[in-house]
This record gives C-alpha cells, structure tokens and sequence, in this order.
C-alpha cells in the first residue's frame, strides 16, 4: 500500500496557530501548478509502480483549488502512478471555501473524501485561532456536505483553546457526535515556536494555554467518543469501525509515500526526504534540480525508533513480532524490557505480543516513546 | 652540543606566541607546506576550537646560519593564568625565553609573571614586539614599558610581525646570538629531568624529557628517581612534528622515551631519569607543587563508572601536572573525587578533556576555595568541600582566603571596576597612573569572590581592556554561612555553598530562580528550597510535567518528532537521580550562571 501526499501552500490568512509552510497570496498558483505538474511527472519512480491507494491534498488550504486545477492534477497522477480503483482521494477543506456549489463539485470531482477544518463551533475561539470562517457558517458547511453526499467525512476539532471552556468544549464533541459524522481528527492546540500565536502570548496580548485544561479536555474527549461508539485508533484519531483515514494510517503502519509539493515530505521505507519550505525556490527547482529536497537515510535503530514511537500512538499498538522480523530480537527484547517500568505504572498494557498505551499513557507518549528508543 | 638552542616562547594570553611559532617553523621548514595551518602547535582540538594555548608543545627546528648547523628545540607555551604551571615546567628545560608584549596591549600581567618565572631560572630574555602591523600597534610607548620592566636597550628589542613575517629571521639570528648553549657534561652520569607526559591509547604512557648530564641510548636500563621504578628506554627521540627515534642523546637535548611503564602513577614531572649501571648521585630539584585555587567534586554520571573516572583522571593528570584529585564521597551522588585547579577555566578544560578524550561523562559540583575552619577545641580543619565544614556547634570561626588582585585598565573604565571590586568585597589597596590613561589597581578582596564570574564580570565592564593577575595574600576571618539547597526537602550536598552572610538571601533567591529554569519538569512537583541551617530562605516550585504528547504525527512530524525524542533521551541519560528528581549535569554548575 502506498499513498501520495499534494502540499498547497496558499490560505486565506494565517491561522495564529499556523506553522504549516503556506502564504496568504495567490500570486503564484499557476506556477506552483506548473512546477507541481513537473514534480509529478519526475518523481514518477519513486513509489515503484506499488498501487495508491490513497491520495490527499493537504495544506495550505487545498479548497482554494478551482475544479479544473483539481482535474489537471489528477489527471497527472494518473499518467504516471499506478492509481488503484479503490483509491481514498481525500481533500482538505476550510469551511470559507465550501459553498453548496463548490461541495456539489467536489462530490462530482474524484474527490471521495472531504476533511473539514471546523476547529471549534464558538466564534470567539475562531477569533482566538484566527480562522476565517464563523461558527454558523461551520455549522452550514457540515449539513451541506452531507446533503452534496460525502458519505466519508471528517472534520478537525482543537481543544484547549484557552477561550474554549470546559463546558462548550463538550458542547462542541457533542455537537460532532450528533453530525452523525463518522470520523473526527482532534488536537490538543500547540504554541509552536516562531508562530504568532507564541509572539502574541509572549506580548500578553493573548492568554496562555493552559496545560491542566488540555489534559482535562483530552480526557473528556477520550470519554465521549469512547461511550458513542468510536475507536481511538490514534492519539488525535478517532473513527467508527470501518471508517479510519486511510492515508493517517499509511503514516503510522510504516508504508511508503511520495510528498509533493513545497515541504512535503516522503518515505521509501529506508529513506525519507523533503522538499524545500520555500515557494519560489520549489517553483524554480521541481523537477529540475535534485536541490529541490534533502534526504536523510535513516539506520536500523531509527527506523526502529520511527516505529515504536509512531504504532504506540495507535490502536493497533507495538507489535513485538513485527519487532523482531522487521528489526532482531535483540530490539524486541529491548523494546519489552524497557516497557517494564511503564506497565508497572499501568502507562502500557500488554495483550498478547503487542504494547498498547492506557488512557494515562497517552498522556505520556512522548516520554514513553524516547524511553523505549535504542540508546 | 654548542650548536644547541633550548627556548620558550612566553607571554600573556593572545599576544601571538602560537603564531609566532608557526613563522619559526616556516622560515626553518620544519613543518611543510600542507601541514601548515594557523597556529599549528595548538594541536588539541579544544585548543583550536577555543583559539588558546593550553598545553606547552615543543617542537625541533634545524637552522643553518654562517654556514653552522643548529638544532633549535622551541617550546610554546599557554598565556592564560590558569595554565602557568605549563609555563614553569617548561621554562626548566630552556635557556632562553622570548618574551612575546603584543604592541597593541603592552604589558599586561602574564608578561610580568612569565617574565619573572623565567628569569628565577636565570633564563636569557629576549624581547620581542609583536603585531607592529597593526594600526593600532603603540611601538615606541610599549618599547620603554619593556625597558622599564626589564632593564634592557631600545636596540635589544626586536620588532615583529608574527602575521606577516616581518621581523622573524632576525629572531631566529637572535636566538642563535643570544640564547647560550646548554651547558652540561655529556660523559658525566645520566641526568634527564622530566618536565610532561602524556598517554597514548597506541603508545603508552610517554614521558618527555630534558636531558642535563650523561646521554642515554635505545636500550639502555634506566631508572626514575623518585618513583625507583626501573625501565628498559624502549625508544628514545626527538620531538619534532612527530616523534623521530634516536639512538643516542645527550646532555642539552629535549626529547621523549617509551618505556613500557605500566601505571599512571608511575611518572612524575620533575621527576629525574638517571641510568641504572651508572646512576648520578643527587636528583635535578624538581618543581614546585602546584597550589589549586579552587576545588569541585568530579562525579561519574553513571555511579558504575567510578573506578574508570578514577583510571581517566589519573591518565589526564599525566597530561596535565596541575590537576590534584582525592577520592571523596557525596550523600547525593555517590563515590566521587575532589579535584583541585588552578581557576575555572582549568576545571572546565578538565571537564571537558574527560568527556573528550576519555569519553567519561561527569558531573561537576559547585566549585569553592580553600576555606579553614577552627573548631571550639582550637583545632584547625581544613574545608575543600562546604560538606567539610564541622557542626555548627563545634566551629568556633572560618578563615578564607584573600588575595592582592592587580587590575590593569583603561582609565575610562575606572568607575565600573570600582564598583565591581567594591561589590565583591574588595578594599582598594594601591592606585597608580603607568600613563595618562592606563591605570593599575591594586585591591585586596577574598578569592572566593573571583572565583565564579569577576573575570568575566570585568571583561565585560571594561570591553576587554582590563588585564587581571592576583596572589594568594593570606587568611582572614570570615563571616560566611553555609547555604544548602534542598529538593523535595532533602538536603543536595553537591549543591551547599559557603557564603558571606550578606550576600545569602539574595543568593539563595538566584540560585533556587536558576535550577527552576535548569531542572525539567517531572512527574511530580519538585519543591526547591534554599537553607541556611534549618531556616529556608528561598523557594521555588517546579510543577508536575501533565502531559507529554504530539498532538500531529503525519509526514513530516515523523523524523522531526523522532529527533526531538532522540534529543531529549540523551540528556535524560546524563541527569543524576537524587531522591526522587532528576537533575541535569548543568544543575550541579547552576551557582556559576547567577547573573
Ligand atoms: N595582526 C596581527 N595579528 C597577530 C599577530 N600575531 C598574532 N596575531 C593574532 O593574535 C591572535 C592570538 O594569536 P595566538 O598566536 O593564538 O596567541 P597566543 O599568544 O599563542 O595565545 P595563547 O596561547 O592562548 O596565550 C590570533 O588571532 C592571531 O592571528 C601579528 O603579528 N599581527
Ligand atoms: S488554514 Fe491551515 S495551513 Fe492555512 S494558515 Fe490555517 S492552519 Fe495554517
Ligand atoms: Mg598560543
């Protein structure tokens, strides 16, 4: 199973929050469209014919496409890949670019998949994140793409917004949970360095965030969807049986992927590289200059690392056996003693031959994880 | 033997000593042409990252002139205060010096003190002006600052250049013309004083020598004096930019033997070599032992490691003759020893010099001078360690040391040190005019006071102008407390510090505001307390770490998330567990970043 990423790097304005590489202008679209075209086209060995089964335009704001761009794109794809029937095609959405004939296009479009942006059902936690849309709006959006038929949805929540109280955070997972929406990635709001969201609460010009909050907002999210039905299948993840992202999962069960895109990001199994966070110079360089990425080849003990770090975070857990195929006994021996003092502390549960992280631990994964790194 | 010349190159810190040397091997083309860089005796990597000397290194020289052959043996030798005793040793095996005075700086106070090492030693002085290219090089007034020191010619002063060059062959006629020979009898018994030693992982433990009487053959049975261990003198040779084997040595030659000497302990500088058929009857005098400035406790961070530390610091010592340690112990970490050194620098080339060339991770304390305290019963104890310090009840009073602190500066900065030295407890001594705008200041102030950052502290206040050189002046009584450091309520040894009763509130406030900022939250909260006795002064609290998780792993977050992680395990590794917190190695030197 393999799987292509598209990075679109343009937004409407920068969410506070933001430290995905995209600008707020659209002046250069055609040529980035051009030089992604060309970047489609060269990289075309990289997934070795292996079939795609998912593809995702990512961001950015990838709704800021028109439908033609769309079509162009894919239609690239598909001189070059080997695009299995069954592919996910999934896109990413702002709830600003949806209107009723925009969604009525996209479900027209190969587009299977929408990823909706909402964050937050309260405007003055959009105010905080500065997003464009307003929470009606949000609540339109959601109807009217389940009318235009988007049987597979998702949408994106952030808890611990310092705006964002206890009490109207589950008022929002109620408010997902009576969608009937089926799949609901959420986050845990990050003050990432060098983003205005860190520069403002530096300033005292907005409040800090509050850590106690998102622990008790991570709680309650654990607990709702646990009680309606929903897996926890990763740590921001959660989906009804049958309905989990296919592209997030190709991420952590270790397949392979091609980025494009400035930033974008690929793996091969043995190596990962990126592309420069830079428009122009991804402009001037796709598929035209190997200078366009980096590339790191990553060592056994990393991609060990890599694997335990990212399976602890889902559902399907760490898998001593595949530890031991894919890596020696020596690393699974190592990966179940240093777990010890964790299942001690009932961070780890242990069914079978895989790790799974309890409730606490997942609080914890971070530490958990480096703890169980080779040395 | 009379075409023999043995000199150092002495100065104060960044005179140009180093690339001195490099013109002399150059215009002798004992280095060649690709193994020329700047400054190419300073060979340890330490060196050259930090650009200072910090080990002597002598090296060979052959020079023809008016048709004779001479062998030139040079020894460059470290600037900075806290590397004098490389200065002394190597002064003993000379007879000549250059006298390197930047012409931009003038005097400063290691020219004063080198100088007058050398001349204990009876050593010819040859002064050289160095950087006369530079624009700001003020000849004329820095040539009679050396005359006035040294009582020398305007003619006797050589003008150079070692950037360019200018001036160089006429030091090397001058070394030829001046520096005499050694003197010494090649047929007396053997007589070699050894004034280094280093060990190397291939080679063994080397020593290096100077040879005064007799000669010594590949093979011979030599025996080392002090230690009345006998050898077999393997190999013998000259120390040019690598080793070069001889057969023979003798008397005036500087040189080096590998002689299958099995412990550390075994080589003593100042130690004499002498010959086991045909010994000499007394030993060369040896050298002064070195009196340390400042002690800390040097721990393994992994407890385990304790008796390789002490295998790594003994083969360090060899290297590194002004380095004293004894084992001690720390309720807090465990089995340790406590090191004695000539400043801070000193100690933190130590540190680093384990982790490099030893790979030993350590944990170093907070550092403090010499302190003697008088108990109740007129004993008198003597304190390197505030853990040392008798029970409140049996002390009758505590001496610290002081010492004559001579501040050369700009007058323009007069104010500030002023305040400085004042802040420090200093008493101004002695205030001289060398110039209309160069001033010496002499104060009288407790060593413990320059010990963490008044080098620092007045480098910066004077914007690098001031020079600073201090001695040891005696013992006076002190009011001092010792202030202990508690975390989660238990008491951190490595952590106490004797302070003047003064300056306590408010060091006790720093110090508990640094280790909040040193120490990671864990999971649990870590109450930080400052004590004096069983009064707290100060607290802090380091709240329990909540949550520790990514909200987004796709793509690129992946092999970001896992160098991150990589990261922190490392510096996991290095923290020490004490109670039930982990402290970082920084921790422990917290006392030395209080602003
Ligand atoms: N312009 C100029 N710069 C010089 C001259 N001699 C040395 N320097 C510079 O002065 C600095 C210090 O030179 P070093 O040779 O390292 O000084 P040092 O006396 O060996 O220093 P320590 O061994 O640390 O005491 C370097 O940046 C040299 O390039 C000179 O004649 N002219
Ligand atoms: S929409 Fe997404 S990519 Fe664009 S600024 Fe906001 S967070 Fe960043
Ligand atoms: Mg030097």
């Amino acid at each position: 199973m393999a799987g292509i990423y598209l990075h679109i790097p343009f937004c409407k304005q920068k969410c506070h929050y933001c430290n995905f590489f995209s600008i707020a202008s659209l002046k250069q679209k055609p040529d980035f469209l051009n030089a992604l075209k060309r970047e489609i086209a060269i990289q075309k060995a990289y997934l070795k014919n292996e079939g795609v089964q998912t593809i995702y335009f990512g961001g950015g704001t990838p709704s800021m496409l028109e439908k033609a761009e769309l079509n162009s794109i894919m239609e690239e794809l598909h001189k070059h890949y080997n695009i299995q029937p069954d592919v996910e095609i999934t896109l990413e959405a702002n709830p600003d670019d949806l209107s009723r004939e925009k969604l009525k296009i996209f479900a027209q479009s190969a587009i299977n998949r929408l990823s909706i942006g909402i964050q937050s059902f309260f405007d003055d936690d959009l105010n905080y994140l500065n997003r464009v849309h307003s929470a009606d709006h949000a609540k339109t959006v959601i109807d009217n793409a389940l009318d235009a038929g988007f049987e597979n949805l998702t949408i994106d929540l952030i808890y611990g917004i310092p705006t964002l109280t206890d009490k109207k955070w589950q008022q929002n997972i109620d408010y997902f949970l009576a969608s009937g929406i089926k799949h609901l990635s959420a986050y845990a709001l990050t003050v990432e360095p060098r983003t205005a969201l860190a520069h403002l609460i530096n300033k005292g010009k907005l409040k800090a965030v509050d850590e106690q909050q998102s622990v008790r907002h991570f709680e309650m999210l654990m607990q709702s969807m646990e009680a309606a039905g929903f897996v926890h299948y990763e740590i921001s993840n959660f989906a009804k049986p049958g309905h989990y992202s296919k592209h997030n999962s190709l991420y952590w069960i270790g397949g392979n992927y091609l980025g494009l895109g400035p930033s974008a990001h690929s793996y091969n199994g043995i190596s990962r590289q990126w592309n420069v966070s830079h428009l122009t110079k991804y402009i001037n360089e796709a598929g035209q200059s190997e200078s366009v990425f980096e590339k790191e080849e990553l060592t056994l003990d990393q991609r060990y690392d890599e694997y335990v770090m990212t399976s602890l975070r889902t559902s399907w857990g760490c898998d001593l056996e595949h530890i031991q195929n894919a890596f020696g006994k020596r690393y699974s021996q190592y990966c179940l003693s240093q777990a010890q003092a964790f299942l001690r502390e009932a961070k780890i549960e242990q069914r079978e031959n895989r790790l799974f992280l309890t409730q606490k631990g997942k609080l914890f994964a971070d530490g958990i994880a480096a703890e169980l790194f080779i040395d | 033997m009379k075409n023999t010349r043995n000199f150092c190159i002495i100065a104060h810190i960044d005179h140009g000593k180093s690339t001195l040397a490099d013109r002399l091997l150059q215009l002798t083309n004992t280095v060649s042409e690709r193994d020329q860089k700047e400054q190419v005796l300073d060979s340890m990597d330490l060196e050259r990252e930090r650009g200072i000397t910090i080990k002597s290194h002598a090296i060979q020289m052959n020079y023809e002139k008016g048709g004779e052959n001479y062998i030139l043996n040079l020894i460059d030798t470290p600037g900075h205060v806290d590397f004098s005793y490389e200065v002394s040793r190597s002064i003993a095996a000379c007879e000549g010096a250059l006298l390197v005075v930047d012409a931009t700086q003038g005097i400063q106070a290691q020219t004063i003190s080198n100088l007058y090492l050398a001349l204990d030693h009876d050593l010819e002085i040859i002064p050289v002006l160095n950087k006369i290219d530079m624009e700001s090089a003020m000849v004329d007034e820095v040539e009679d600052q050396i005359i006035d020191l040294i009582g020398c010619d305007r003619e006797d002063i050589l003008r150079a250049s070692a950037k360019t060059g200018a001036g160089v062959a006429e030091i090397l006629e001058a070394i030829v013309a001046r520096v005499p020979g050694p003197v010494g009898d090649p047929n007396a018994p053997l007589q070699a004083l050894i004034f280094d030693s280093v060990f190397n992982p291939f080679r063994g433990i080397i020593a290096y020598f100077r040879i005064m009487n007799g000669s010594m053959q590949k093979g011979d049975l030599v025996k080392f004096v002090a230690t009345g261990k006998e050898y077999n003198a393997d190999e013998i040779g000259v120390l040019q930019l690598k080793q070069v084997p001889k057969k023979v040595m003798s008397a005036g030659d500087v040189g080096y033997i590998i002689s299958g000497i099995k412990t550390s302990r075994e080589v003593k500088v100042g130690d004499t070599i002498t010959q086991v058929d045909r010994p000499c009857d007394k030993a060369i005098a040896g050298f002064e032992n070195v009196k340390p400035m400042v002690f800390a406790g040097i721990y393994p961070v992994d407890a385990d490691d304790y008796e390789e530390l002490r295998a790594s610091i003994e083969k360090l010592q060899l290297n590194d003759a002004s380095l004293v340690f004894e084992p001690e112990s720390s309720a807090a970490l465990g089995f340790g020893f406590r090191c004695g050194f000539l400043g801070l620098l000193h100690m933190e080339i130590i540190q680093e010099r384990l982790d490099r060339e030893f790979d030993m991770d350590v944990i170093t304390t907070v550092p403090n001078v010499q302190f003697k305290a008088y108990t109740t019963a007129g004993d008198l104890i003597e304190v390197h360690n505030p853990s040392g310090l008798p029970d409140a009840n049996k002390l009758d009073y505590i001496e610290e040391p002081y010492i004559i602190a001579q501040i050369i500066s700009k007058s323009e900065y007069l104010g500030n040190i002023m305040t400085l030295a004042i802040e420090k407890r200093g008493v101004l001594k002695n205030q001289v005019y060398l110039t209309s705008d160069r001033v010496e200041l002499t104060f009288e102030m407790p060593l413990s006071e320059i010990v963490f950052d008044f080098y620092d502290k007045l480098k910066s206040i004077s914007r690098g102008y001031a020079s600073f050189d201090y001695h040891i002046e005696g013992y006076q009584r002190a009011t001092l407390v010792k202030l202990d450091i508690l975390l989660n309520g238990e008491s951190v040894d490595a952590l106490s510090t004797l302070i003047h009763r003064d300056h306590s509130y408010n060091f006790g406030r720093k110090m508990c505001e640094k280790l909040k900022e040193l120490i990671p939250r864990q999971q649990y909260d870590i109450a930080i307390q400052a004590a004096i006795g069983t009064k707290i002064i100060a607290r802090e609290t380091i709240k329990a770490l909540r949550k520790d998780v990514t909200a987004k792993c796709y793509g690129g977050d992946i092999s970001r998330k896992r160098k991150l992680l990589e990261k922190q395990k490392k510096g996991k590794k290095r923290m020490r567990q004490v109670g039930n917190v982990e402290v970082p190695q920084s921790a422990f030197l917290a006392v030395l970043k209080l602003d």
